[in-house]
């Protein structure tokens, strides 16, 4: 069983894990979207237009081929309404977004064949599971090697020394890709993903299949305790109730999904959520005297400010939410970072606060599509919370460096600028 | 978790599933009527497989 992570210092990081970089090469705003999402939110809950459009942002969602309208739903009542309405709203529109670069995967597929498909993962995504298995195995195993590191000295930035790392590390380790290969191949999903253009696409493509279909005939002969062994010889369930193994290409679409959306998603989250808990020092005291508050901690960061603030939704037959018509084929916008900030739903919803009860709120999504690796990324982000307050005493900022912020895109790939810290040593 | 007696259903924290003690989970060999306190331990949210304990009234 390998072991190993990411070290940024020696290996060459590209383009990834920068927000701001990452912005900046796809044309997105990068202005704060919080004024114009609740300057909306008080305005109705649910607005005709596209979100860009009403917020007065740059367009960045590929949508020029739609002709019908587009509506933006902001309140929480609103939201939830849409998302947990999967026979009225549904996810056709990925179908725009993420197909022509991932082809079918959960993203785009609805309904039963959605429910068939993510059934496959599932097991390997369920809290006992992340509890047992990947934290044991692999998560705690790189926050020590990467605690290792950042103790030799008494600063570090952390978005590039922890965050960055450790879900990359985790999910490259948990899949069986060898360490070596790991930053490769996310640089390669990076090339599919980022809409740089057919050739880029394609390099990348290139390198994910010689990495990844050399592993699977390789666990295919000879399984490992990974979850590549455990999609090679999973058992697809048919329309018919039948079962059939995937399909090569089935295997590589569903792994370059859940690599890129685990190592993207928790790298961000822990990063904002390290930078809020900075910005707030007497709620990081009272999380680091009393533990149970963790979870609550990372609901509340998740919140407060979610790492993508719109998810998008097809109208899939003519409908009203809050009175207002929609037809079939519509868009909608679901303005996740406004209805996370519904003072219908919380007490001063702009203040951060981790004393709050436990609540649901949308930044993993909701209903059928609610992120299927969410479990693994909150026990990632208590790992690492619990060594950041255990393992660097006196954490505050290092004044020397540029003051951090939240950077990335207005409305999605939202992250931190960076974590300049400075601690005490042992 | 609260524990209003009059609650009948809950909402899964990480998904927003319902479970609605009327309706129970019958794809999960749950009958109607069974309340939440009295699923068993291993019963888990039948759409993103979060705990039991992890669902608030609605």
């Amino acid at each position: 069983m390998q072991h190993g992570t990411v070290d940024f210092a020696k290996d060459d990081r590209g383009v990834l894990f920068s927000a701001d970089d990452e912005a900046n090469a796809m044309g997105w705003s990068t202005l704060d979207p919080y004024p114009e999402l609740l300057r909306l939110l008080a305005e109705g809950s649910v607005h005709k237009g596209r979100i860009e459009d009403l917020m007065g942002v740059s367009r960045q969602f590929p949508l020029d081929w739609h002709t019908g309208d587009c509506y933006t739903v902001v309140s929480f009542d609103a939201v939830n309404k849409v998302f947990m309405s999967p026979d009225t709203f549904n996810n056709k529109i990925y179908d725009h977004l993420s197909k022509p670069a991932l082809g079918d995967t959960l993203l785009n597929l609805d309904g039963d064949e959605h429910r068939r498909t993510r059934n496959i993962a599932k097991p390997w995504f369920k809290p006992s599971f992340t509890d047992s298995w990947w934290t044991d195995t692999w998560t705690k195993q790189a926050v020590s090697e990467l605690f290792d590191r950042i103790l030799e000295k008494d600063t570090a930035e952390l978005n590039m020394e922890l965050c960055a790392p450790l879900p990359m590390s985790v999910v490259s380790m948990g899949f069986g890709l060898p360490m070596d290969q790991a930053l490769e191949f996310r640089k390669a999903i990076h090339q599919v993903m980022s809409h740089q253009g057919p050739e880029e696409a394609a390099a990348g493509m290139a390198t994910i299949n010689r990495i990844f279909l050399a592993l699977m005939e390789e666990r295919r002969a000879n399984p490992k305790d990974d979850l590549i062994s455990r999609f090679v010889h999973a058992d697809f369930e048919c329309e018919d109730g039948s079962t059939r193994k995937l399909e090569a290409d089935e295997i590589l679409r569903y792994c370059l999904l859940i690599i890129h959306a685990g190592g993207g998603t928790t790298w961000r989250q822990l990063g904002i959520t390290i930078l809020t808990l900075l910005n707030h020092p007497e709620q990081m005291a009272a999380l680091r005297a009393d533990r149970s508050l963790l979870r609550a901690a990372i609901q509340e960061t998740a919140r407060f400010l979610p790492t993508d603030i719109v998810f998008l939704r097809t109208v899939l037959k003519d409908t009203e939410v809050d009175g207002v018509p929609m037809k079939k084929g519509d868009i909608v916008f679901l303005a996740l970072g406004a209805a996370n900030r519904d003072p219908s739903q919380w007490e001063n919803p702009n203040e951060f606060d981790i004393h709050r009860p436990m609540k649901r709120n949308f930044a993993f999504g909701a209903g059928a599509h609610a992120c299927l690796g969410q479990h693994l990324s909150r026990v990632e982000m208590e790992v690492a919370l619990n060594a950041v307050l255990d393992r660097l005493p006196n954490l505050r900022w290092n004044e020397e460096e540029p003051a951090p912020r939240v950077a990335g895109g207005t409305l999605i790939g939202r992250g931190v600028s960076a974590l300049p810290v400075r601690f005490d040593r042992a | 978790m609260n524990t209003t007696t009059a609650t009948t259903q809950w909402a899964c924290l990480y998904c927003g599933f319902v479970y609605d003690e009327a309706v129970g989970d019958p794809d999960n060999g749950i009958p109607a009527g069974t309340a939440l306190a009295d699923l068993p331990e291993d019963w888990c949210c039948p759409s993103c497989s979060a705990e039991k304990d992890s669902f608030e009234a609605v």
